[in-house]
């Protein structure tokens, strides 16, 4: 096995396996970008074009794992849930990113 | 240069609250000014396409890190007359409504900013706004033109009927709305 390899199995230990799945990579870049403004689910389901039900269960998954905090609140008297990316969520997105560009090489 | 002592002395001119708690007001921090850009205003703070509209990340940063300081911060920025005259014309046309902001600033960066043509803008924001009525979408379009657009005679009389189905549309959801609520 050739020394690049070695060196990308051996950083792979310090991931998260459970953020690597399609929808949640997904779901983590597109809050990574907006930060503590974080989106509603209304914005998540029009913006990324994929089915609600996906994008609910890997957020309410996510959240479970720290990694995005939702919130409750109004926009112009309709009820609204948003979710925001944590600090521990942005740590973990950008290990996996690095890996994945390392991966690219 | 990014300016959030501009951006505060802004908040303050036209009365945005400087609450990062609310959803809503959020929107109307971030979209206040990129509207305010779009109309001339230098402050930094480079706006993209993500994927709420026309975002800048840089903006939430500083906001969020320097809003206890926002009293302060505002004081030490002193705006041109000109810049108070545009603040209170964006809080006038718009009534700093979050959905009217977010579709006027949307509609005005994609025409603006990335030179699409208005009825391509109008599609888009369909697209990726779709839990905003036609109603809405038109109305926040009409705002995001009074505040940036100046056209001549010809231009207008060529955007008019360009828009024409758009304008027709947004008619006949109103009217369906009328009739529903029986207004």
């Amino acid at each position: 096995m050739d020394e690049k390899t070695i060196s990308l199995i051996d950083a792979s230990k310090a991931l998260e396996p459970r953020i690597f799945s399609l929808p949640r990579l997904i779901l983590l870049n597109a809050l990574r970008d907006l930060g503590p403004d974080g989106a509603s689910f209304r914005e998540l389901v029009a913006g990324l074009k994929m089915p609600e039900g996906v994008i609910f269960a890997n957020l309410k998954a996510m959240e479970q794992l720290g990694y995005i905090e939702s919130e409750s609140g109004h926009l112009e008297g309709t009820k609204m849930t948003s979710f925001h990316i944590t600090k521990r969520g942005e740590e973990e997105f950008d290990k996996a990113r690095n890996w994945l560009r390392r991966l690219g090489d | 240069m990014d300016d959030i002592s501009k951006v505060f002395a802004l908040y303050r001119e036209i009365g945005v609250t400087p609450d990062t708690k609310s959803f809503e007001n959020r929107i109307v921090m971030q979209k206040t000014i990129c509207l305010l850009k779009l109309m001339g205003v230098k402050m930094g703070y480079q706006f993209s396409m993500y994927l709420r509209g026309p975002y800048c990340p840089a903006l939430t940063k500083d906001i969020f890190a320097k809003i206890g300081m926002f009293n302060a911060l505002a004081k030490k920025s002193r705006l041109s007359p000109d810049e108070i005259e545009k603040a209170k014309e964006l809080k006038e046309t718009s009534g700093l409504k979050a959905s009217s902001l977010e579709i006027a600033a949307t509609y005005g960066q994609l025409v603006f900013g990335s030179k699409k043509r208005p009825k391509e803008a109008i599609d888009i924001l369909r697209r990726e706004k779709p839990f905003y009525s036609m109603y809405q979408i038109m109305d926040g379009v009409s705002i995001g033109k009074q505040l940036l657009f100046h056209p001549s005679k010809e231009q207008l009389e060529a955007l008019k009927r360009e828009m024409k189905p758009w304008d027709q549309a947004a008619d006949a959801d109103f009217a369906k709305q009328v009739e529903k609520h029986n207004l």
